[in-house]
């Protein structure tokens, strides 16, 4: 009986390996072991419980067909997350435009329904709301930082630029925060 | 915010991240003591950190997460391999594109590569090349022939011919005819006879045909790759030739002349000859000229000089071991056979600017469109071709020519239109061999269908009439069956014929290859 194969926690490089080299089963094992993270990050950026899935599918069709490629000079994770930063902001993007593209009453629709429902809204439904009016190269490395735990070094990797701009946008992404959350001051900082 | 206040904050900011070094903790520690608004600043800080944090809860997977993941792998992979078998597809279908832009942008790029193409190998082609009259031995009566038919063997076997034309535009072109319908014979001595010359006379005559000769060796060269080259000047000394044949035939007979040329001649003046070729001459700066190159595989056109001198010493080697065994040039024949799919390409195409390919089963003619400049400035020609073509067609109806070979069925005729009065020899009418005759040479007609059909003579009209008095002595013409019979045939073919003029008449067509 063969001895069983133990799997160090940062050995993807080793199942990446195995993918190149024909192995289809240790591609599964990549997927089990980041969807969760792909997930997460998935969710903070875009913000919407209904497109996780999707995105995170999309993700890893992407990683698989690019798995070849990949030149190990990362870490493997971040390779993943920065493919998911790029497909969250393709994701936003689109809908953007899809925005624009929309009949007038029912941009008024969905802009009312927010605005009632910030009104009615629970602390981290607010916080959440006021975490999506922030612009995109703010608050994904301050989503990375306080909900995903990412070093600045992490982020810096994940979204490519340097570690003082990584600083600069959380420190910002914080100030701005602040002054959205001005209204909500009494309920939220009890 | 001032600056400063903005970095501290920022440094504050990356202290509760936990992102800063241990000399900058000491510092900030230091700062935080001191500075209770510093210490506000953290605090507040640590709640941004604190809401967000918790702002976002764990979202419930998807159970089919994974086999969703697993379908969408499969369609990408059907999608990747179905793009992939249309990869040749896409291929050509872009390079189509770009042939399409490319031709959009130079329309004459392909035209320009292909001359680019035959430059480069027309080194090759244009290697070694001797004068044809002497490689392919030509003789006078060759020459004399080039002169009034336009026709010039390419080889001592008879088997290709050169061919000078001009189409119904008034464009000139060269052919390269196999096996031609109608081979000219004894021409030079049928003009002799017809002039009446004396041996002086005739001597003249050879000498023009020598001093054409010489020039002519620059202007058709061919070599042992099968090469033909043809200098477009030919057009020219052709015309020169057979001017001064005609200036040479007004002086020498007046009489005679008039019934080739009853109009008389514009060109004949009373310039000793050969005229035009001392004008040719005298007007040549250069032996460089532009030649068109036939070859198995390709035409092209460039300019090529001949080396003069060593022309010259070739021939005088030539002529040197003519009698002997050493006569390479003697074996040098030109057979163009150009390439079939070659012609299909080229079918009725323009070939470039100056050329015009037209491609049959037997010949393919070159029309030059455009005469590029010719480094020699020739007398204009335009104005002596009218009266030269008619001086050429006077000229066959004016060359009855009859076997001098007198045998026992021999007997006198005065044929009213020569000179001479010859012996017949004529055992019996032969319908057939007027009929095969007739349609060879309507076969011919056929082959250069831009040609307006012409019976300079009613021939077959004027047999008729003349027969009973032609035949009266012979024992066959006595049967009054055989001389109806011989009349109604006639009748039946004069018909034909005229039936098949007025066809040929009617409109020319192309010659569909």
């Amino acid at each position: 009986m063969p001895d069983p194969q133990i799997l160090q926690l940062d050995d993807d490089f080793t199942l990446v390996k195995r993918f190149v080299d024909g192995q289809e089963s240790a591609f599964n094992q990549l997927v089990v072991r980041h969807k969760e993270m792909v997930r997460s990050i998935i969710y903070i950026t875009v913000n919407h419980a209904d497109y996780i899935d999707d995105i995170a599918q999309d993700v890893f069709v992407k990683i698989y067909k690019n798995l070849k490629h990949f030149r190990y000079e990362s870490q493997f994770s971040t390779w993943v997350y920065r493919i998911t930063i790029n497909k969250c902001k393709d994701h936003l993007r689109k809908l953007k435009i899809r925005r624009m593209f929309l009949p007038i009453s029912d941009n008024f629709e969905k802009e009312d329904i927010i605005n009632n429902h910030t009104e009615t809204a629970n602390t981290n439904e607010i916080v959440r709301n006021a975490i999506s009016k922030l612009p995109e190269k703010l608050k994904i490395p301050l989503l990375l930082k306080d909900i995903e735990g990412f070093s600045y070094q992490e982020i810096a990797d994940s979204v490519q630029c340097e570690i003082g701009t990584v600083k600069s946008r959380i420190f910002r992404a914080r100030e701005k925060l602040k002054i959205i959350l001005q209204p909500y001051k009494t309920e939220i900082f009890k | 915010m001032s600056k400063k206040i903005n970095k501290e904050y920022e440094l504050l900011s990356a202290y509760l991240d936990r992102e800063v070094s241990s000399e900058q903790i000491n510092e900030i520690e230091k700062k935080l003591s001191l500075s209770s608004e510093l210490r506000e600043k953290l605090s507040e800080l640590i709640q941004l950190k604190k809401i967000t944090n918790s702002s976002f809860g764990s979202t419930p997977e998807s159970h089919y997460f994974e086999s969703v993941l697993t379908q969408k792998i499969n369609e990408d992979k059907k999608i990747r391999k179905r793009i992939k078998s249309f990869v040749p597809v896409y291929g050509l279908f872009a390079l189509a594109i770009i042939i399409i832009l490319l031709l959009k942008i130079n329309p004459n790029v392909l035209d320009n590569s292909l001359i680019n193409r035959n430059t480069n190998y027309s080194v090759l082609y244009n290697n070694n090349l001797k004068p044809l009259l002497f490689a392919a031995n030509l003789s006078n009566e060759d020459i004399f022939n080039f002169a009034f038919y336009k026709q010039l063997p390419l080889g001592n076997n008879n088997k290709q011919y050169l061919q000078l034309g001009m189409d119904e535009e008034g464009k000139e072109y060269f052919e390269i005819k196999k096996n031609p319908l109608k081979l000219y014979k004894n021409n030079l001595e049928k003009f002799t006879l017809a002039l009446n010359l004396n041996e002086n006379q005739k001597s003249e005559v050879d000498s023009i045909i020598k001093v054409y000769a010489v020039e002519l060796q620059e202007q058709i060269l061919v070599n042992d790759k099968n090469t033909l080259a043809v200098s477009q000047s030919l057009f020219d000394y052709n015309r020169a030739l057979a001017a001064d044949l005609l200036t040479f035939a007004a002086k020498a007979n007046k009489n005679s002349f008039r019934k080739i040329m009853p109009a008389g001649l514009t060109i004949v003046n009373s310039k000793t000859t050969p005229t035009v070729i001392k004008e040719i001459k005298a007007k040549s700066s250069n032996s460089t000229h532009n030649f068109v190159f036939f070859s198995d595989d390709t035409i092209y056109t460039k300019q090529y000089t001949v080396d003069k001198e060593k022309i010259k010493n070739e021939i005088k080697f030539y002529n040197e071991n003519a009698n002997g065994k050493v006569n390479k040039f003697v074996k040098y024949e030109v057979n163009i056979n150009v390439d079939t799919n070659f012609a299909k390409i080229r079918k009725h195409k323009y070939y470039n600017d100056s050329l015009y390919i037209l491609f049959d089963s037997n010949s393919f003619n070159v029309k030059v469109h455009v005469l590029p400049d010719i480094t020699i400035d020739l007398p204009n020609m335009d104005s002596i071709i009218i009266d030269l073509d008619k001086a050429r067609e006077n000229f066959k109806d004016f060359s009855y020519y009859f076997q001098k070979n007198y045998s026992k069925n021999k007997f006198k005729y005065d044929f009213p239109d020569s000179l001479k009065k010859y012996e017949l020899k004529i055992e019996k009418i032969e319908v057939d061999s007027i009929l095969k005759h007739t349609f060879n040479q309507l076969d011919s007609l056929k082959s250069k269908n831009y040609f307006k059909f012409n019976f300079n003579k009613d021939s077959l009209n004027y047999i008729i009439e003349k027969a009973p008095k032609i035949f009266k002595n012979y024992k066959w013409f006595d049967q009054e069956d055989e001389v109806k019979r011989l009349k109604k045939e006639m009748e039946e073919l004069k018909k034909e014929l005229y039936e098949m003029k007025k066809k040929l008449n009617e409109k020319p067509k192309k010659i569909k290859t």
